[in-house]
């Protein structure tokens, strides 16, 4: 039986002061794509954090593969996370953003900025490759977050509302981009369209719990 | 009756740090009293741009605009100034960006109305429970949630009475039930409206829509069903889902009917 | 509500708070210090100054003087001491005495012998005066109430006294010449009671009211330096020019006193104060407000959403204006009680280590006024840092794409234009007359060059970092590729360098200014006191002054005269042990070897005579008919400044032996021949061409002493000791008849005199000890300074310079110098010699006088608020980079989860401090040292600047690398701290937020 990419028994997670999270057991096979939903202030983002390891659970444990998470920064590599706020360094321009995340991964520098113009490219922003962060739109920003994610190409991207920017045509992009990952997918949204696409869908009520 | 909105050959151009971008190009456009309308399009398509026009924050750099009778392009600032604080009220995307976080709810819904008169203004504990927020009146803005701040700041662009309520993308940032609820107060306020989204279910809530791309009016969606603008000159977008049928960049024959025109692919 | 903005941004706005408190420090802080400076001038100069430079003596012949100063009140002046004397010889006129009486005398003298007299006609006199408890003294001018007949008043002694001469209840008047051992002159003075005036009468030859044969009454008012303060200053010119008036409206009314000069002083100095004060406060006022701009403009900008959202609400402008200046001028407001609470404490605490212990300092109405403006200035830089928040348009917030700005080269262009023509203006002399306020000028230098410094060097750092884009881009680690683009691109790059290179700018140059001002009033103290420590003496006599010396180990003897050119006349020897002296005032050689040659190896004895009359035996050929010969015999007569002459006799060919008498001087005390005229005079109608040639013959010279003729031993026939021209073959003195060489002096100094100069022009003659008869000087040595003189001068040796002069003018200051170290020991020597030691200065006096003169005081003032500035420079530039790297820390936390080690994050936060807080500080090094270079020949250090030694303004370097070490260290271990503390900072619980 194949090990799940990711995955996580008993968890639970606090944020604010209140557990956000409660008793949660999850798998996530290698390639498998999983929405999670539920209203805003559930603790999508909260979760998200935890199954990245940038929190620790104040229960339960996440495994990555087969390893536990806790203390093991090195295990973080093989995860990446698309934050809500994208995350990325305002005074870099969108392929320096790709380029130090790639080098800091370990690609050499040329390799980098090779990869860095070919996601830039899938991502329709090459003509803006060369424009810093905070000139971008809040849309435009979000798909370099998202670029930068699959040039990392890790085992399990996780990533909270990819596509809350975007419009039609840019949404359309980001999801078949996602989707196109041959990494395991966890999807926070609000979005019934990007749900419709996943495999499984876990729903989080504001009492938490699991469906 | 004069339309709420008029806006006439409106011209928007911005420079960059190294081009001039036409932002909007002879956008021709009527809003009537009451009604209710949803700018839709891509990303810097220019919605946000024309939103700033009728909100009195941008001049057009060319053609004209009117609210009510009021032409906005010939107002000095201090005329724009109260026409914004006395006509308009503007609801921003980012909950956050339309309070002042430390002022309790009360608080900013007075600020607000330091601008204006006292005849001008409606009761700041009506509109509070207009927008049922009642429960909250003294607590810190910026302690509120999500959906209860996008509520407030309705509230506050409300607090004067204005004529046109003007809403940046409301509902991007909350979730599907607390955003229905912020579009479903917008709609049942009756005010004049026009709200910038890319949400599918605010376009659905009301009644007319207005798709700009590429900075012009390129379609228009009344009670359901879309329609493409015929733009001046006769220029024509056609909608994305038709591009497959007839490719952008690609020529194509004008074959005239009784009730309009039917193009057809033309093989090189 | 304004309130709770500020407690959300609390940290930003304690910032804003404590940079607003620096304007209005800075510029209270000067007025304050003034003041206090001001006060501590009046008080310093008065505390050093003679007694009859820090009072007045008021005496009249025919009223009371205390009654006629009565009405001259204040509070600084004590009350009055009045006296009356009366100055008599005494019955046998053997000796003349002033009879006296003072206020309090008692309690200022210590009694040997007796009691202090208590009823009319008692005296208590000095133990040198000869007087026994019990005897009677009785002066002819004093007689017993009656007739002009009457009997002279006995007076009894009924005690004998000492007194220090130096108690200021004798004005600093040498009353006491017996007791320093003169022999002739007034005796020391008979103290006794005011009745004794009262009942007595004053038998006058003439008419009453004659000054010298009356009793002169007298009042001393003293000012008390404790007790004035900078504003008396008028009060007291006025009672200057009151009294004066006194003095000069009536005959009988005289009024001693060198108040003028003191003023003149204390004028000097305050002038010399006031420019250089209003120019650094100045400069720090500017600093503290460009401090507060940049900072305000990160608490506006902070806000810029909630301005916005004011403006998107369609609030007038005004009202906008208002929110959005709102906090920032509360803070502003609510420095300024802070501001003058912290001037204060600095200043008292300043006023106490470096001023004196004695002042109050006040907060009065003008330094609230310049805390005012200070904060009227903070608020129009406020009003700038926040117009590009308030007035741009409301849609840039939310916009994504910035606009293109024009780039501000306008401002660049103006300040480097004018810092270039000042500079230009500085080195190269400036087109400017008007001297105090060039050299003043000079100090704004530092703070010119600071910024214009400072406005390149921050266009350069983003330029240099740009250039290793593209290196750091395919090579290096992440770290270097961060911190590149960061520096270059980032918002608080420009304004951290600017502050850093400002403030450290002021800094630097104020160290180096103290640095070098400090040696240079050492160096100078060290020349013009000549010693360590310099006891100023009563003026004397030579021998007396030799003997005290030569009492007293360690010490030397030393006679000033001032000139031009100065002489400083002394025992070489005993000079070149103890004067303090560098090897290169003269061409590397020590001071010993160069007095050597000073002093003549044996130098022939002088002719002394005393006696009552003067015998002469001359052989006179036959003269012509109808010519006659005088033979003059000049003298040097103790006591006096000019030569005292006699026609000692009329040679003809039947006479041998001539007698005349000696002048009276000699009879007390020996007198000296200087020098023998013959005067050739024919009767009318006698031709030139017949008058007498060849000479006579003085074969003896006697004196008669007591009734005894005594031989003069005189060296008539030793033609060493005389400096005629012709030969001496015939067993005496030729007495030419010849006009050209009708003179003969003994040859007992020689002509010109060897002396040790600087500076003066070769050719000037000096004035000598007795400043009448100008003697030429050849110069053995010239040197760049001497010790002890303060002017171009000449050092010569004190006997031979006795020999040349005739007396003593008053103009000279008899000085005993003291060895290194040997001061105090010396002091109490002197003392216990009984030597009125009249003024006493050390070399710390000296040095501290510079200090407190208005240029040191200015530059005190400098460097401890430059030195305060530099920090808060140092703390604003930190503080911006650390505020800027904040808001990044969640970008920081997102790349550290993207999976970027902490290591590459942590090197790029500390290279992006370390080069930009190093480079802001080099600049700022370089500014300051430039400055230095440039400026500090032209800063004035002294009050009036000394003459000689030539001042050196090369730069100290210890203290500048010290300063420079430190800041540099401090900048690295600021920007390790901040790099930790940010990347401590880095919660990834901030990605769950999105950002505002």
């Amino acid at each position: 039986m194949p090990q799940p990419a990711l995955s996580c028994q008993s968890l639970a997670c606090r944020a604010g002061g209140r557990e956000v999270v409660k008793d949660l057991s999850l798998e996530v096979m290698p390639g498998e794509r999983v929405a999670i939903m539920g209203p805003s202030g559930s603790g999508k983002t909260t979760l998200l954090t935890t199954l990245g390891g940038l929190i620790p659970p104040s229960a339960g444990r996440v495994l990555v593969g087969s390893v536990p998470l806790d203390g093991q920064p090195s295990l973080r590599r093989n995860l990446t996370l698309v934050f809500q706020s994208y995350g990325l360094v305002s005074l870099l321009t969108a392929a320096e953003n790709i380029e130090v995340a790639l080098r800091a991964a370990g690609r050499p520098p040329r390799e980098a900025i090779a990869e860095a113009a070919d996601v830039l490219g899938r991502m329709r922003l090459t003509p803006y490759a060369d424009h810093l962060i905070e000139e971008l739109s809040g849309g435009q920003q979000q798909r370099v977050a998202v670029a930068r994610a699959l040039a990392l190409a890790p085992g399990v991207i996780l990533a909270d509302e990819p596509t809350a920017e975007q419009d039609k045509v840019n949404r359309m992009l980001v999801l078949e981009a996602l989707m196109a990952a041959p990494a395991a997918l966890v999807i926070a949204t609000h979005d019934p369209e990007v749900a419709e696409r996943c495999d499984r869908v876990v729903e989080l009520r504001s009492t938490a719990g699991v469906r | 009756m004069t339309p709420a909105v008029r806006c006439d050959g409106v011209v928007q151009i911005y420079k960059t740090k190294e081009i001039e971008v036409v932002a909007l190009r002879d956008i021709d456009l009527v809003i009537e009293e009451g009604e209710s309308v949803a700018f839709l399009g891509p990303s810097g398509a220019g919605k946000s741009t024309l939103l700033w026009l009728l909100a009195g924050l941008l001049r057009p750099s060319a053609g004209r605009l009117w609210l009510g009778t009021t032409e906005i392009g010939k107002l000095g600032p201090r005329a724009l100034d109260r026409l914004r604080a006395a006509d308009i009220g503007v609801v921003l995307q980012n909950p956050a960006r339309n309070l002042i976080p430390y002022a309790t709810a009360v608080q900013n819904v007075t600020f607000a109305q330091r601008a204006v008169g006292r005849r001008g203004r409606r009761p700041a504990g009506d509109l509070l429970d207009r927008v049922g927020l009642t429960g909250v009146r003294d607590k810190p803005a910026g302690r509120l949630s999500g959906g209860e701040q996008q509520r407030l700041a309705v509230a506050v662009a409300l607090a004067n009475r204005p004529r046109l309520l003007l809403a940046d993308e409301p509902t991007s940032q909350l979730d599907a039930a607390t955003g229905q609820a912020v579009i479903e107060l917008i709609r049942d306020l009756g005010e004049t409206s026009v709200v910038v989204t890319h949400d599918v279910r605010v376009s659905e809530a009301t009644g007319r829509t207005v798709t700009i791309r590429d900075g012009r009016i390129g379609a228009e969606g009344r009670g359901g069903e879309d329609f493409v603008v015929i733009g001046r000159e006769g220029a024509v977008q056609l909608p994305p889902e038709y591009h497959e049928l007839l490719p952008p960049g690609s020529m194509a024959r004008v074959e005239p009917l009784p009730d309009g025109v039917v193009l057809r692919r033309a093989e090189p | 509500m304004i309130l709770r903005g500020l407690w959300r941004r609390r940290w930003l706005s304690l910032i804003v708070l404590v940079v607003a408190i620096l304007p209005v420090v800075a510029g209270s802080l000067g007025p304050m210090y003034t003041d206090a400076a001001r006060t501590t001038l009046l008080r310093e100069t008065l505390d050093h100054a003679l007694l009859d430079h820090r009072g007045w003596r008021v005496t009249s012949v025919t009223d009371t003087a205390g009654r006629l100063v009565e009405h001259v009140r204040a509070p600084f002046l004590l009350p009055p001491i009045q006296g009356a004397e009366l100055l008599s010889p005494n019955d046998k006129a053997t000796k003349t005495y002033p009879l006296m009486w003072v206020d309090g005398q008692c309690d200022h003298v210590r009694l040997l012998e007796g009691r202090c007299p208590e009823a009319a006609n008692e005296i208590m006199v000095t133990g040198a005066s000869g007087l026994k408890v019990g005897g009677t003294v009785k002066l002819r001018l004093l007689r017993e109430s009656g007739s002009d007949d009457a009997r002279l008043t006995p007076l009894r002694v009924v005690g004998v006294y000492e007194t220090d001469a130096a108690d200021p209840i004798w004005y600093g008047r040498s009353l006491f010449p017996q007791t320093a051992g003169v022999t002739e002159g007034n005796g020391d003075p008979l103290l006794t009671v005011p009745d004794t005036q009262a009942k007595s009468v004053v038998a006058t030859g003439g008419v009453v009211g004659v000054p010298g044969e009356s009793w002169v009454s007298s009042a001393i008012v003293y000012i008390d330096p404790q007790k004035i303060t900078g504003d008396g200053l008028a009060l007291l010119e006025s009672i200057q020019a009151e009294l004066r008036g006194l003095g000069q409206s009536r005959q009988t009314t005289t009024v001693f006193s060198y108040m003028d000069d003191t003023l003149a002083a204390v004028h000097r100095h305050l002038d010399s104060l006031s420019v250089p004060t209003t120019l650094v406060t100045l400069q720090l006022v500017a600093l503290g407000w460009l401090l507060l701009f940049l900072t305000v403009r990160d608490l506006v900008a902070a806000r810029a959403q909630e301005i916005a959202l004011a403006r998107l609400r369609g609030l007038p402008t005004l009202r906008i204006w208002a929110f959005g200046l709102s906090e920032p001028a509360f803070l502003l407001l609510a420095a300024l009680p802070l501001g003058l609470a912290a001037s204060f404490a600095v200043v008292q605490r300043m006023s106490e280590t470096l001023l004196r212990k004695d002042l109050e300092v006040t907060v009065d109405g003008f330094t609230v006024l310049c805390g005012v403006a200070a904060v009227f200035g903070g608020l129009l830089a406020t009003a700038l840092a926040a117009r590009q928040t308030v007035t741009q348009p409301v849609v840039e917030q939310w916009r994504r794409t910035p606009r293109a700005h024009r780039r501000a080269w306008v401002v660049d262009g103006v300040v480097l234009a004018i810092t270039a023509v000042g500079l230009a203006e500085l080195v190269a002399g400036g087109a400017i007359t008007d001297t105090t306020g060039q050299r003043a000028s000079a100090l704004v230098a530092p703070g010119l060059l600071a910024v214009a410094l400072a406005m390149i060097a921050r266009r350069i750092l983003p330029l240099a970092c740009r250039a290793l884009f593209r290196f750091t881009r395919t090579r290096g680690n992440i770290g270097a590729f961060l911190a590149m683009r960061q520096i270059a691109r980032g918002s608080a790059t420009a304004s951290s360098v600017v502050v850093l290179a400002a403030g450290l700018g002021l800094a630097v140059f104020a160290v180096a200014a103290w640095s070098v001002t400090s040696r240079n009033y050492q160096e100078v103290a060290r020349v013009h006191n000549g010693a360590e420590t310099v006891f100023v003496v009563a003026r004397t006599d030579t021998e007396t002054l030799r003997k005290i010396s030569a009492a007293i180990p360690g010490t030397a003897p030393v006679i000033v005269t001032p000139g031009p050119p100065a002489t400083l006349a002394t025992d070489p020897a005993l000079f070149a042990a103890v004067a303090l002296w560098r090897p290169s005032y003269g061409n590397d050689q020590e001071l010993s070897r160069l007095v050597a040659k000073l002093s003549p190896s044996a130098p022939p004895p002088r002719v002394m005579l005393s006696g009552d009359r003067i015998r002469a035996h001359i052989t006179t050929p036959p003269l012509p008919e109808g010519w006659s010969a005088i033979l003059y015999a000049d003298f040097r007569v103790a006591g006096e400044t000019r030569p005292a002459s006699i026609p000692l006799a009329r040679p003809d060919a039947r006479t041998t032996v001539h007698e005349w008498g000696l002048p009276r001087g000699c009879l007390t005390a020996p007198c000296e021949l200087r020098g023998l005229r013959m005067e050739v005079m024919g009767d009318t109608g006698t031709n030139f061409e017949d008058r007498p040639s060849g000479s006579a013959l003085l074969t003896k010279l006697e004196m008669r002493r007591d009734g005894r003729w005594t031989t003069v031993d005189a060296g008539l026939d030793d033609p060493t000791r005389w400096t005629s021209t012709s030969s001496t073959a015939d067993g005496g003195l030729p007495l030419s008849f010849d006009p050209n060489f009708s003179e003969s002096r003994p040859d007992t100094f020689p002509d010109p005199m060897p002396g040790l100069s600087s500076g003066t022009a070769a050719g000037q003659k000096l004035p000598g000890l007795d400043d009448v008869y100008f003697s030429g000087y050849e110069s053995v040595a010239t040197t760049r300074a001497l010790p002890g003189l303060n002017a171009p001068g000449v050092v010569v040796d004190l006997e031979t310079a006795d020999r040349v002069a005739y007396g003593y003018s008053p103009k000279t200051e008899f000085q005993i110098w003291a060895a290194p170290g040997r001061g105090d020991e010396v002091r109490d020597a002197l003392r216990r010699d009984g030597v009125p030691v009249l003024g006493m200065r050390t070399l710390d006096d000296l040095v501290a006088g510079y200090t407190s003169q208005g240029p040191g005081l200015a530059l005190l003032l400098l460097i401890i608020s430059a030195g305060v500035a530099a920090l808060l420079a140092l703390g604003r530039a930190v503080l911006a980079l650390h505020a800027a790297a904040r808001r990044r820390t969640y970008e920081m936390a997102a790349l550290e989860a993207a999976g970027a080690r902490v290591r590459p994050l942590r090197v790029a936060l500390l290279l992006e401090q370390t080069i930009t807080l190093s480079w802001g500080a080099l600049t700022g090094i370089l500014a300051g040292l430039v400055a230095a270079w440039a400026a500090l020949p032209r800063v004035p250090e002294f009050a009036e600047t000394p003459v000689t030694p030539p001042l050196d303004y090369s730069l100290v370097p210890v203290p500048v690398i010290a300063v420079a070490c430190a800041v540099l260290v401090l900048s690295l271990v600021a920007a390790a701290v901040t790099s930790e503390l940010l990347l401590r900072g880095v919660q990834v619980d901030q990605l769950r937020e999105a950002p505002a």
